[in-house]
């Protein structure tokens, strides 16, 4: 094997796995602050519920789950991590909070982890690393071979506009309202490597096309990519890098098993898109959605038809229900149905709460309270009116 | 030539300007320790002590001589402004979740007491002052603790860790030296409930006065809104009240001031403190309360033997290591960065002196030997602590680059 090929790590179809960015919060004044390597150290003292490691500032932390079949599972491994979590940042005196953004950070005061490659990072992208104090979950989608991986690329990349609006928890960056639900994104974006994938549908096209760039000296690993989805070749899955960090893990899990109920549908239709016409709306369809969240408007590039998105994912639901019973998940698609219907996304709540006590401070404050989670927190509520209706 | 309307020569300049002179030389000064990357407060303590030494740079420019009313005055004002705000540093909360670190805390503390005691007794010092200079040994600097972390913009367990060991071990000295100090005078054939309720009534009453200043501020906060301005005006008038009620009703204002910091986040149920920002208030405070600490110093009593001084600084830092160190990973991180933390508690107070100048009054033996001690061991373990924290911070990797 030279080194500009990539072999694809083949994995069980539909397993997942969740990563999450967490904000390290002080205490009294809500601020971000430095307490990620003494955390770390300090929970894996015993043998930690999956696993937590370091990121690109001392503020902020990822937890990984093991490769998992279904939703229940899943939930409970992230809710285990969780608590293991919140028991070592109380003996520190820290709360952990998710959301995209940390709603009033000022970026120039994050300190750069002391690791080669964040070195590299922060040495090569100078002030837009640590802007990029941004928190974002993956979830990962097991392929099992390296066509099948770019082929469901392509075809997930149309639920995108719906990851990213049911998902959206940075309304607020830097102080201020940016009027997005998720302006996290934009702090993506930035990145000469972002957006989508190129649309290739064979994996040794794939790998002659990272192995140009690597000659061109453009990238050094996958890494360097910081696509929409992207592959992960060691891992044999599909990397899907659009979601905000939720404000709890209960939604994270819920989040991830929406990803593979579609996913499973895909597989009905094992076939690459016909053509790249699949992305002609798709930049104008992501800015809705981080723009105006659930009420983005989004337009079928193949039809002109537009809709809002929370009806194209009451759409979707209609459509994975059955597979999402197979898969044992269909308590996560009613939950996602009562977020459209009723809930809102996460940065319809970060506003209201927001709203109501004019502090960023308290609403990052109850934001961690949020992450510790209520005990059935998972369960649904009676169906209240039609979203629908009161728009 | 009528020049009558020409001011007198000397001038008739009022006697506080001299705080005025006083700070803006501070000021300057500070700038220039920077420019030399030593903490700032080197630069304070170099203008204060130049105003102080003999009072002849006062008399130069024909202003009030040192020690005055105004400047004891600002001096107190200032160091108050210090302890209520790292009273609010302190979590109850924390040593609730973390009660290793109440651990960490009693033993540093009673283990500087213990030794420091004994080192003053081998060196045949009054047991009366022994147990004064051992109480006052416990207490590591607010002021210092403050500046270093203020200055170096330091965030992160060592530095939190400090703060909070800090505003714990102060508490215990001036409760502690405060008793000491009502027993010393009670001392000649006093009867058991004297002796009992006076400490009784400085430390309850202490507290009342500290509760009752938290509650006033928080119910004014609360309806001040986010005005910057307002919040700083309305903590530095109940720092006022609750330092002119505590002398007035003969307490501690150090232990009501600390307390009342303490109080404000612990009551502050509905979060006000997080919209609030004392960091210039409490800045400028710190600035006053070098210089002025060090041009009140009385300096003519530096001569003294340096063997019990050395023995003293040796001790408490070694206990302040070993007591913090002891309790490190049960409180949840490295043997290390424990260390580095007990290490960092090495500034010592200079508000021991103004808690011995009461002494004075009434008792000048015990007074003339717990200040031979105090002084000396004072003037170097702030400036030499100073120095350490900030070299400790930025080795923990907890101090940030300035901007």
């Amino acid at each position: 094997m030279t080194e500009t090929q990539l072999e694809f790590g083949k994995s069980e179809w539909l397993t997942m796995g969740v990563e999450l960015e967490l904000q390290l919060i002080d205490r009294r004044t809500g601020d971000l602050t430095r307490g990620a390597s003494d955390l770390i150290a300090l929970v894996t003292r015993r043998p930690f519920p999956g696993d937590v490691k370091p990121e690109i500032t001392e503020s902020m932390l990822e937890i990984s789950t093991s490769v998992q079949q279904a939703f229940e599972p899943m939930r409970d491994q992230l809710i285990a991590m969780r608590d293991a979590l919140v028991v070592g940042a109380d003996r520190l005196d820290l709360e952990i909070a998710g959301g995209g953004t940390h709603p009033f950070q000022r970026w120039y005061d994050r300190q750069i982890y002391d690791r080669p490659r964040f070195r590299h990072v922060a040495g090569l992208y100078g002030y837009l690393a640590k802007q990029f104090t941004v928190f974002g979950q993956h979830v990962h989608i097991g392929c099992e071979n390296g066509t099948q991986a770019l082929w469901l690329l392509h075809r997930l990349s149309a639920y995108i506009p719906q990851f990213i609006a049911l998902s959206a928890s940075s309304p607020y960056f830097q102080g201020v309202d940016t009027s997005y639900d998720c302006s996290r994104l934009n702090s993506v974006y930035a990145f000469p490597l972002s957006g989508r994938a190129p649309f290739l549908t064979d994996w040794p096209a794939f790998e002659a096309f990272f192995g140009k760039l690597k000659k061109l000296g453009v990238v050094e690993s996958m890494k360097d990519f910081y696509w929409d989805i992207r592959p992960k070749p060691e891992y044999g899955t599909i990397e899907v890098r659009v979601f905000d960090t939720p404000l709890t893990v209960e939604r994270a899990a819920v989040l991830a098993a929406y990803v593979q109920a579609i996913c499973r549908m895909l597989l009905e239709h094992p076939a690459p898109p016909e053509s790249e016409d699949i992305y002609v709306t798709y930049n104008y369809n992501r800015f809705q959605a981080c723009r105006f969240g659930l009420e983005g408007q989004l337009i079928d590039g193949a039809t002109g038809a537009v809709r809002p998105v929370h009806q194209e994912v009451l759409a979707t639901l209609e459509q994975v229900r059955p597979l999402a019973r197979e898969l044992g998940s269909l308590a996560a698609m009613d939950e996602i149905e009562r977020w459209v219907r009723s809930d809102g996304n996460d940065a319809r709540w970060q506003r209201e709460t927001y709203q109501s006590h004019h502090s960023m401070a308290e609403l990052v404050l109850r934001s961690a309270e949020r992450f510790r989670g209520a005990p059935g927190a998972i369960v649904a509520p009676p169906m209240p009116a039609r979203r629908a209706d009161t728009l | 030539m009528d020049l009558t309307f020409l001011p007198d020569w000397p001038l008739a300049l009022p006697a506080a300007l001299a705080v005025a002179v006083l700070a803006l030389v501070a000021a300057a000064a500070g700038e220039g320790a920077a420019r030399l990357r030593l903490p700032r407060l080197f630069g304070y303590v170099a203008a204060g002590a130049l105003f102080g030494a003999g009072g002849y740079v006062l008399r130069l420019l024909q202003l009030e001589e040192l020690p005055s009313p105004t400047l004891r005055f600002s001096l107190e004002f200032a160091a108050a402004v210090i302890l209520f705000d790292l009273g609010q540093r302190v979590s109850f909360g924390w040593v609730r979740r973390n009660p290793a670190l109440l651990g960490a805390s009693l033993a540093e503390s009673g283990l500087s007491f213990a030794l420091v005691f004994l080192v003053m007794r081998y060196f045949d010092v009054d047991a009366w002052a022994a147990a004064i200079i051992a109480s006052i040994a416990m207490a590591t600097s607010p002021a210092v603790v403050l500046a270093v972390t203020r200055e170096t913009r330091a965030q992160g367990q060592i530095t939190e860790r400090t703060l909070l060991l800090t505003a714990l071990n102060s508490i215990y000295a001036v409760m502690l030296s405060t008793v000491l100090l009502a027993l010393v005078r009670e001392q000649p054939g006093a009867r058991a409930l004297e002796i009992l309720l006076h400490p009784a009534y400085l430390i309850v009453g202490s507290l009342v006065v500290a509760a009752l200043g938290a509650r006033l501020f928080l119910w004014v906060l609360s309806f001040i809104g986010r005005d910057r301005a307002g919040q700083i005006l309305v903590m530095l008038s109940v720092v006022w009240l609750v330092f002119a009620a505590a002398v007035a009703l003969r307490l501690s204002p150090l232990l009501a001031l600390l307390a009342c910091g303490a109080f404000v986040r612990a009551f502050d149920a509905s979060r006000l403190l997080t919209t609030t920002e004392f960091g210039l208030a409490s800045g400028i405070a710190l600035v006053l309360f070098f210089a002025l600490s060090a041009a009140t110093m009385n300096v003519e009593s530096l001569s003294v033997s340096w063997l019990p001084v050395v023995a003293l600084v040796a001790v408490r830092f070694a206990a302040k290591a070993i007591g913090v160190a002891a309790f490190g990973p049960l409180s949840g991180i490295s043997r290390s960065k424990s260390l580095l933390t007990g290490l960092a508690l090495m500034p010592m107070s200079a508000l021991a002196l103004m808690l011995i100048q009461q002494v004075s009054e009434w008792n000048p033996l015990i007074a003339q030997q717990t200040t031979a001690v105090l002084l000396p061991a004072v003037v170097f373990l702030q400036l030499a602590g100073a120095f350490a924290l900030a070299l400790i911070l930025r080795r923990g990797g907890e101090a940030r680059n300035e901007r």
